[in-house]
C-alpha cells in the first residue's frame, strides 16, 4: 500500500495526548476532534480500549503517536515495531500516524528519549531510506516531528530547518510541527523561533504538538508536566497567520492538572490555533 | 545518494557513544558535545526512567519514600542500562534488584505478584517484613485474588510468647 504524497492533509482540529489519568477530562470535552496515542502503550491486539473506542464512536480521530522506530538511528527500521504501527492505524480507522526525526537507541542500549540527529548529509540520507521503507509499509501518511535537545552534534553540515526540510522534501512525509520543541532549542541553542517557522515547509503540516516546560538552572526544560509557555502560544498564533492549522493538541505526561486546568489550556491552544484576525473576524461578526 | 557502510559505521558509532554517555556515568562521550549539557541531559534521563517506573509501580514507591526510592534506583540503574523500554520490565528488574540485597518491602512485592498474575494464573510470594506468604490467583473470568497467609514460622513464635 503505497501512501500518496500527502496533500490530503485531514481536518484534524482540537486535540489532545490521551492519558488514563485524563480519560474522564477528555471523555467531558466534547467538541475534541482528535486523540494522539502513544503507539507503544497501547494494545495491538486484543479489545480497544473502552475510553478510546467511545471516543471513535463520537467521530473523534485516533492517531498513533510513535517513540520507538528510531528513524534517525543507523540501523534499519525494525520491520515488528513498523508493522505495529500499522496496526494501530488500522485498527483505530486513524488518518495518519507520526513519529519523530530522532534515534532512541544505539550500543544495544535504549536511550528511552529522543536523541537529535547529526545534521550531516549521511544522516539525512539514512533517515530519508529509513522514512521511505516506513512510508512504504504503512497504510496511511507518515508524519515527523521535530524534537528538542539540550546539545548539538559538531560539524553540522547544516542548520536544523534545512535538514528537516530536506528530510520531508525527498520523502513526501507530513510535518508534526512541536511548537514548544522550536521555543526550547531557540531558548537553549539561541536560534531564532520565527525565522525557524517561516523556513518551514508548512504547506506539509499535519498537526502542532503543544506542551509545557519549566525554566530550571538556566535552561528550558519540555517536561510536559507544566502549563504551556507563552511563547510557544505566540508561535501558535503566528503560525495561525501564515497557514491554514489542520490540528493542534495539548501534550500532557506528568503531574496532572484538575480538569478546569486542563481545560483553560485547550482553550488557549483553540483560541491561538485560529489566530487573532479570525477571532476579530468573529467578534466584528458579532456585533454588527 | 548511497551511504557507504563505512559512512553507516561511523554514524553507528558515533550513536551508541552517546547514548552510552548518556545512560552511563563516566562513560566516555562523543568529541565535541557540550560536556555541561551532556551532563543535563543524562540526569533527565535518569530522571525520566525513574519517573516511568515510580508511576507504573505507585505502591513500591509509596513503601519506599520518593529520597529511597531515587537513590536506590540511581544505584540499579547505574548497573543495568536499559535493554528494553516499558515500565514493566523495568520496574520488574528493580524490584529483582531490590530482592537480591533484601531491601524489597512488602508493598512493592504485592504489587509485584499483582503483576505476575497478568501472565500466570498462580504465583506465591513471601513478605519478609511482615512474615507472610502471599498466595495470588487469576480467576477465569480475570479478577486477580491475592491471599495472606501466616506461615508456620510466625505460628511458632506467636505460640512461644503466649
Amino acid at each position: 500500500m503505497q501512501p500518496k504524497e500527502s496533500d490530503i492533509r485531514c481536518r484534524l482540529g482540537l486535540g489532545i495526548g490521551w492519558r488514563p489519568e485524563l480519560a474522564l477530562a477528555i471523555e467531558r470535552r466534547t467538541e475534541l476532534g482528535f486523540v494522539e496515542v502513544v503507539a507503544e502503550n497501547v494494545p495491538a491486539d486484543g479489545p480497544v480500549p473502552p475510553a478510546i473506542e467511545q471516543l471513535m464512536a463520537r467521530g473523534v480521530k485516533v492517531v498513533p503517536h510513535g517513540v520507538s522506530l528510531s528513524l534517525g538511528g543507523a540501523e534499519p527500521v525494525d520491520p515488528q515495531r513498523l508493522e505495529r504501527l500499522g496496526k494501530l492505524a488500522r485498527r483505530f480507522g486513524s488518518p495518519l500516524v507520526s513519529e519523530h526525526i530522532a534515534f532512541v537507541r544505539g550500543g544495544g542500549i535504549e536511550a528511552g528519549h529522543l536523541l537529535p540527529v547529526p545534521r550531516t548529509r549521511t544522516a539525512l540520507d539514512v533517515l530519508v531510506e529509513n522514512v521511505k521503507v516506513a512510508m512504504d509499509a504503512l497504510p496511511v501518511p507518515l508524519a515527523l516531528e521535530n524534537i528538542s535537545m539540550l546539545f548539538e552534534w559538531p560539524d553540522a553540515e547544516m542548520d536544523e530547518v534545512t535538514f528537516i526540510g530536506e528530510a520531508l522534501r525527498r520523502t513526501g512525509a507530513l510535518l508534526l510541527l512541536d511548537l514548544s520543541n522550536v521555543h526550547a532549542n531557540a531558548r537553549n541553542l539561541g536560534w531564532d523561533a520565527m525565522r525557524f517557522l517561516e523556513a518551514l515547509p508548512l504547506d506539509r503540516l499535519a498537526y502542532v504538538h503543544m506542551g509545557g516546560g519549566v525554566e530550571e538552572d538556566g535552561v528550558y526544560q519540555d517536561t510536559h508536566a507544566h502549563a504551556t509557555p507563552v511563547e510557544a502560544l505566540q508561535l501558535l498564533e503566528a503560525l495561525s497567520a501564515r497557514v491554514q492549522i489542520p490540528g493542534a493538541m495539548l501534550e500532557r505526561d506528568d503531574h496532572f492538572p484538575p480538569e478546569q486546568e486542563l481545560n483553560r489550556e485547550l482553550d488557549a491552544i483553540a483560541s491561538a490555533m485560529v489566530g487573532r484576525r479570525q477571532q476579530q473576524t468573529q467578534s466584528a461578526g458579532e456585533r454588527d | 545518494m548511497n551511504v557507504t557502510e563505512t559512512e553507516r559505521q561511523q554514524l553507528r558509532e558515533a550513536q551508541a557513544r552517546l547514548v552510552r554517555a548518556l545512560s552511563r556515568r563516566g562513560a566516555e562521550a562523543p568529541v565535541g558535545l557540550d560536556p555541561s549539557r551532556l551532563d543535563l541531559t543524562a540526569q533527565l534521563l535518569a530522571h525520566k526512567r525513574e519517573r516511568i517506573v515510580a508511576r507504573a509501580w505507585p505502591n513500591l514507591a509509596a513503601a519506599m519514600g520518593p529520597a529511597a526510592f531515587r537513590w536506590r534506583f540511581d544505584e540499579y540503574a547505574q548497573k543495568h542500562p536499559l535493554l528494553q523500554t516499558g515500565a514493566q520490565d523495568d520496574g520488574m528488574a528493580f524490584m529483582r534488584y531490590l530482592s537480591a540485597t533484601d531491601v524489597l518491602p512488602d508493598a512493592g512485592r504485592l504489587e509485584w505478584l499483582h503483576a505476575r498474575l497478568r501472565r500466570t494464573w498462580f504465583a506465591i510470594a513471601y513478605l519478609r517484613q511482615s512474615r507472610k506468604l502471599a498466595v495470588g490467583f487469576r480467576l477465569p473470568r480475570g479478577g486477580r485474588r491475592i491471599v495472606q497467609m501466616r506461615t508456620r514460622l510466625s505460628w511458632r513464635s506467636a505460640a512461644l510468647s503466649s
